[in-house]
């Protein structure tokens, strides 16, 4: 879904983000444009049904009695500050490592999948950069696989194995 | 001693830096100052009080833990809400099994007494209101979050910004794209009370 400076400008509105400028200009825009009066309508209905959903919530209002109490009773048994900070760096240094591991990983795997030749290169890559002895040799090399492919098949089928080009 | 020092216009700087110069009572001000509209925020995404008491005391423990890094860069409430909002998350993805929903049923919460009779409330604003809290609990992560810290919570653009870490473009590309989704889901699934919405709308501006 797209979102358009008219989208923006009508939202802002109606969220009361724009200077007294701008609201007053866009107020003036909307009187004289429905579709747009039409829109900023819907959005503020929705707006407006939120703000009674807000009003009507069965959700708690305030902490209940005690919280705070609760709380610090918890935070008594927590380390000292500087322990919690030391804490924090170990957290961080095995974030650190744990990253270097994921790291050294994909390496690994990059380098294993280069060896068995999954990256291997046969040429330029691309028959606009080859030069005309990389084209002759790659054609070569696909006759030659054509041929091997229907040697093997030939005697089987009976049917006469295509001559080897040159 | 810092409790006796404490008054009301404390900046939270200075309290947070009362709380890393060992100040346990420090905390307590942060804890007390705070924990209603964090009990507010963690209520969106909680099932009962207890469940949200236990939220609200894990995120204030974090808060705790984590205080030496605050830069002051941001506002406090602004990094309070992103580790009160990062724990809401964390918590529904490990409830995710279960169907945990945005509170939506009347008497889950203990109520203050002033709410427990709510005689005037229309039956129709309470249908609105359920309908409302069921389409924001069905809508993606991402979106329930902003719409809940835009209209629940009525934060700026830019507090969450702050909050959810992301460009201020990215706030209101991504609070439209929310609003949008609502709508279509509301019209979707509870087509019969879209009118109330303009109604109430309209009764709302009187």
């Amino acid at each position: 879904m797209s979102f358009s400076n008219d989208d923006q400008e009508l939202q802002r509105y109606v969220d009361g983000e724009l200077s007294e400028a701008d609201a007053a200009a866009f107020a003036a825009r909307m009187l004289a444009d429905n579709d747009l009066r039409q829109r900023v309508e819907a959005m503020e209905q929705i707006h407006l049904g939120f703000a009674s959903a807000r009003d009507h919530a069965s959700g708690p209002d305030r902490a209940p009695a005690g919280f705070t109490a609760s709380v610090m009773s918890e935070v008594r048994r927590l380390p000292g500050r500087e322990q919690l900070q030391q804490m924090d760096v170990g957290e961080g240094l095995v974030r650190l490592c744990r990253g270097l591991l994921l790291a050294a990983g994909i390496l690994i795997g990059l380098g294993l999948c280069w060896q068995s030749g999954l990256f291997r290169s046969t040429g330029s890559g691309s028959v606009e950069a080859a030069s005309p002895a990389e084209i002759e040799a790659e054609m070569k090399r696909l006759d030659d696989m054509a041929f091997k492919a229907s040697s093997a098949v030939s005697p089987a089928t009976g049917t006469e194995a295509p001559r080897r080009g040159k | 001693m810092f409790a006796l020092k404490q008054r009301p216009e404390t900046s939270d700087r200075d309290l947070i830096t009362a709380v890393l110069d060992g100040s346990e009572a420090a905390f307590g001000e942060l804890v007390d100052r705070y924990k209603d509209r964090v009990f507010r925020l963690l209520g969106r995404y909680c099932r009962d009080s207890v469940e949200c008491e236990d939220l609200a005391q894990e995120v204030f423990l974090k808060v705790f833990r984590k205080l030496h890094t605050f830069n002051f860069e941001s506002q406090f409430f602004t990094w309070l809400y992103r580790i009160a909002a990062n724990a809401a998350t964390d918590h529904l993805s490990r409830a995710s099994s279960r169907r945990l929903r945005l509170v939506e049923d009347t008497g889950v919460f203990e109520r203050g007494d002033e709410d427990q009779e709510n005689p005037a409330l229309p039956l129709e604003q309470q249908e609105l209101a359920a309908a409302i809290r069921e389409v924001v609990d069905s809508l993606p992560e991402k979106f329930r979050t902003i719409l809940v810290l835009r209209e629940f919570e009525g934060l700026s653009y830019t507090d969450i910004a702050e909050v959810l870490e992301i460009q201020l473009g990215t706030v209101e590309s991504r609070l439209f794209r929310a609003r949008k989704r609502f709508k279509d889901a509301m019209v979707r699934n509870h087509p019969e009370l879209l009118p109330l919405v303009g109604a109430i709308g309209k009764g709302d501006r009187r």
